[in-house]
């Protein structure tokens, strides 16, 4: 190991700075791994700010590296997930899931003209409030004893058309964060170098 | 049509759809995120592929110091997690993802403070 006096302006040496961000990227990407195969999250959000911030990567980097590392968490945690638990169990939420795929697509689609009759103030407020409600909601159950019954009757008649409506309520939400996405990598790297 | 939806489950799907699934449609959490994984693998799959065939991954030095050792560090990650799951009560995730929920709540908060100052 080269001793390096922090005190002292030079620049650490190329080698240093790839062992670094080795280590570095080896150590925050098992504990969001985790998060991947206990709970099915991509952790595309929580590698971001690793990515952006502490490496030092542009947004223009850091969004490609972490799409591929989110698709290694995922294939890695459907592969174990597959020998822990049944996808069986997966099969009678596919119409839910193929409507709400459905749903978001559409706003995907006219989600500009319906963002425009919002100001982004008031969807910021809307997005926020919804996801402390959703959270909230999770904490609630979470320390119930028992399991609450879904808020529809198990039909497709039902099922189908909510699943749309949820569809695009998270498209919306989804438009919206990407969009925060990109403004909170900026922030992320401003301050961390303000920091270092 | 595919590369859009993949740019739009990408960022915040899961942590949506998971409680979507667990609240409207009655799904247990654990197989909501099954569900929520099983949607992401091909529309994040169509999202690299876009990025390769722009050249995004023409850094080697990227893919060798900070793709391959965070590959690597999730795919331990993610074993623990799927072995985990198997005997974590259910409970415990929801408590989870409710708390990352309200994290990614204030940092929205954060963000709408920030604007205003």
């Amino acid at each position: 190991m080269k001793k390096n006096n922090s005190e002292s302006a030079l620049e650490p040496t190329v080698n240093s700075l790839q062992a670094r961000r080795s280590r570095l990227s080896f150590i925050y990407a098992v504990p969001i791994g985790i998060l991947g195969g206990l709970i099915g999250l991509g952790g595309a959000e929580f590698r971001l700010p690793v990515l952006a911030g502490i490496l030092g990567y542009s947004a223009r980097q850091a969004v490609p590296l972490n799409l591929a590392v989110s698709l290694v968490t995922i294939a890695a945690s459907l592969a174990i997930r597959g020998s822990t638990l049944s996808f069986n169990l997966v099969i009678p939420l596919l119409p839910a899931v193929l409507s709400l795929i459905f749903g978001a697509v559409i706003t995907a689609f006219f989600g500009v003209a319906m963002a425009g009759r919002l100001s982004n103030d008031q969807l910021e407020r809307i997005i926020l409030v919804l996801l402390v409600l959703i959270g909230v909601a999770l904490l609630v159950e979470g320390f119930l004893p028992q399991q609450t019954p879904a808020l529809l009757p198990p039909t497709l008649g039902w099922r189908i058309p909510a699943g749309i409506l949820f569809g695009l309520a998270i498209g919306l939400v989804s438009n919206r964060t990407e969009l925060f996405t990109h403004e909170v990598l900026v922030w992320i790297r401003v301050s961390w170098l303000n920091f270092v | 049509m595919f590369s859009y939806l993949s740019s739009l489950l990408g960022v915040a799907g899961g942590e949506i759809i998971i409680p979507t699934l667990v609240f409207a449609f009655g799904a247990d959490i654990k197989t909501a995120g099954t569900a929520s994984l099983l949607v992401s693998l091909p529309t994040v799959l169509v999202g690299v592929v876009k990025y390769a065939s722009r050249g995004a991954f023409t850094d080697r030095a990227a893919l060798s110091n900070t793709v391959a050792p965070m590959g690597i560090g999730s795919v331990i990650g993610a074993v623990v997690g799927g072995m985990l799951v198997g005997i974590v009560p259910a409970a415990i995730l929801k408590v989870t993802l409710g708390i990352i929920l309200n994290v990614s709540a204030f940092r929205v908060f954060h963000k709408a403070k920030s604007h205003d100052s």
